[in-house]
């Protein structure tokens, strides 16, 4: 004959629905208020060695940024219109204005000319010295209708995983800042994380990297 | 009044109040972060529905797991989740019959059924269902109708 024991309370249980709870609340509240924690781009970005610096100044091309928390800085911009929020910026051709954006999540692609094309939310942009922000939320949308030209763009704080491609410039690498000339020969830079800076037809690398090759007249690898 | 000849019962969501609270607390969460523009992680978000979903089916298949069912005879007791356990216990060996109710599960109108067996020397114990008094009182019926037979 079968015997019913009185249910026992199972603490265990209690806790283990406790604790998934607790795993799943505290990231939601904390990705909204404080910071990002994506646990593949995050924790790659940040498991990833960037062991060299470097100081590169060398041909312009195209890349596609896609981050958050920038900062980029818009020296010259002309021949462009900016949707910000729901107003719409127009810059002549004749003017050269600054614009600022202040964290920004998003993409942005750089292009020969040099112009870009921006699209994200940002919490705050400066136009014409102007500050830009959403009284209602934390962030404003931002978009370039066509592309943004200017004289020169900087962005802060960001990452390119891969870049290749081949160019001339003037490479520094290293503590001890080793000069490479390269001409017309093909480079590829492995997890970069640092600054930006395009004008003109040149583009300035300062930062880390993970490692470098250089193909062509003479074949470099830096690692 | 039609009297009933058989009631049965099994535990009631209201013992898993604690539980829906917390499917409450992510689901407003998540809508607050929404509205306030705030960025909502996909991952942690993800997390949360599957936390709802699931513990929702975990209550449901839960209360299924014990089910209990009074008739002239006997108080039976199914239990299991896919393979089913069926105890049935006669009246005549019941002896007495209690209901448990805390401050909380007499607010909410749920509680615990203690019933007092004879011959097996212990008490079984209905936890967490609806309306215990009514349940308490048509057992306590059925076995003083089977006693006095």
């Amino acid at each position: 004959m079968e015997y019913y024991k009185p249910e026992k309370k199972n603490k265990t249980k209690t806790l283990l629905i406790i604790v998934a709870f607790a795993i799943v609340l505290i990231p939601l509240i904390y990705y909204a208020f404080v910071g990002q924690f994506e646990i593949t781009g995050g924790i790659v970005s940040q498991n990833v060695e960037r062991p060299i610096s470097i100081d590169a100044e060398i041909g312009l091309t195209e890349i596609e940024i896609d981050e958050k928390n920038i900062e980029a800085r818009l020296m010259g911009v002309k021949s462009t219109t900016l949707n910000i929020g729901t107003q719409e910026f127009e810059f002549s051709q004749e003017e050269s204005s600054l614009l600022l954006l202040e964290s920004f999540d998003g993409e942005i692609t750089i292009e020969k000319g040099p112009s870009s094309q921006i699209d994200g939310s940002v919490e705050r942009a400066i136009v014409r010295g102007i500050p830009i922000t959403n009284r209602e939320k934390n962030r404003i949308d931002i978009t370039t209708q066509d592309k943004a030209e200017y004289e020169s763009m900087t962005i802060s704080n960001v990452t390119i995983r891969n870049l290749e491609y081949e160019t001339s410039g003037t490479i520094n690498i290293g503590e001890q800042k080793s000069k490479i000339e390269i001409e017309n020969e093909n480079i590829k830079v492995n997890e970069f994380g640092g600054e930006i800076t395009i004008q003109g037809d040149k583009m300035r690398l300062k930062g880390k990297i993970n490692s470098m090759s250089i193909e062509g007249e003479n074949s470099i690898s830096v690692a | 009044m039609e009297e009933r000849d058989e009631m049965a019962t099994k535990r009631s969501r209201k013992g898993y109040l604690p539980i829906y609270l917390m499917n409450f607390v992510l689901l407003l969460t998540i809508i607050l972060i929404i509205t306030s523009g705030r960025p909502l992680s996909k991952l942690a978000t993800g997390g949360a529905i599957i936390f709802i979903i699931s513990s929702s089916m975990a209550i449901e298949t839960h209360r299924s797991k014990d089910i209990y069912r009074v008739n002239s005879d006997f108080l039976i007791h199914i239990h299991g989740y896919f393979a089913k356990n069926t105890r049935k216990i006669p009246l005549i060996t019941i002896s007495d019959i209690s209901v448990e109710q805390n401050v909380w599960q007499k607010l909410l109108g749920y509680g615990n059924i203690i019933i007092h067996i004879y011959s097996e020397g212990y008490n079984l114990k209905i936890i967490h269902i609806s309306k215990p008094d009514i349940f308490g009182r048509f057992l306590e019926k059925k076995v003083n109708d089977k006693m006095s037979r």
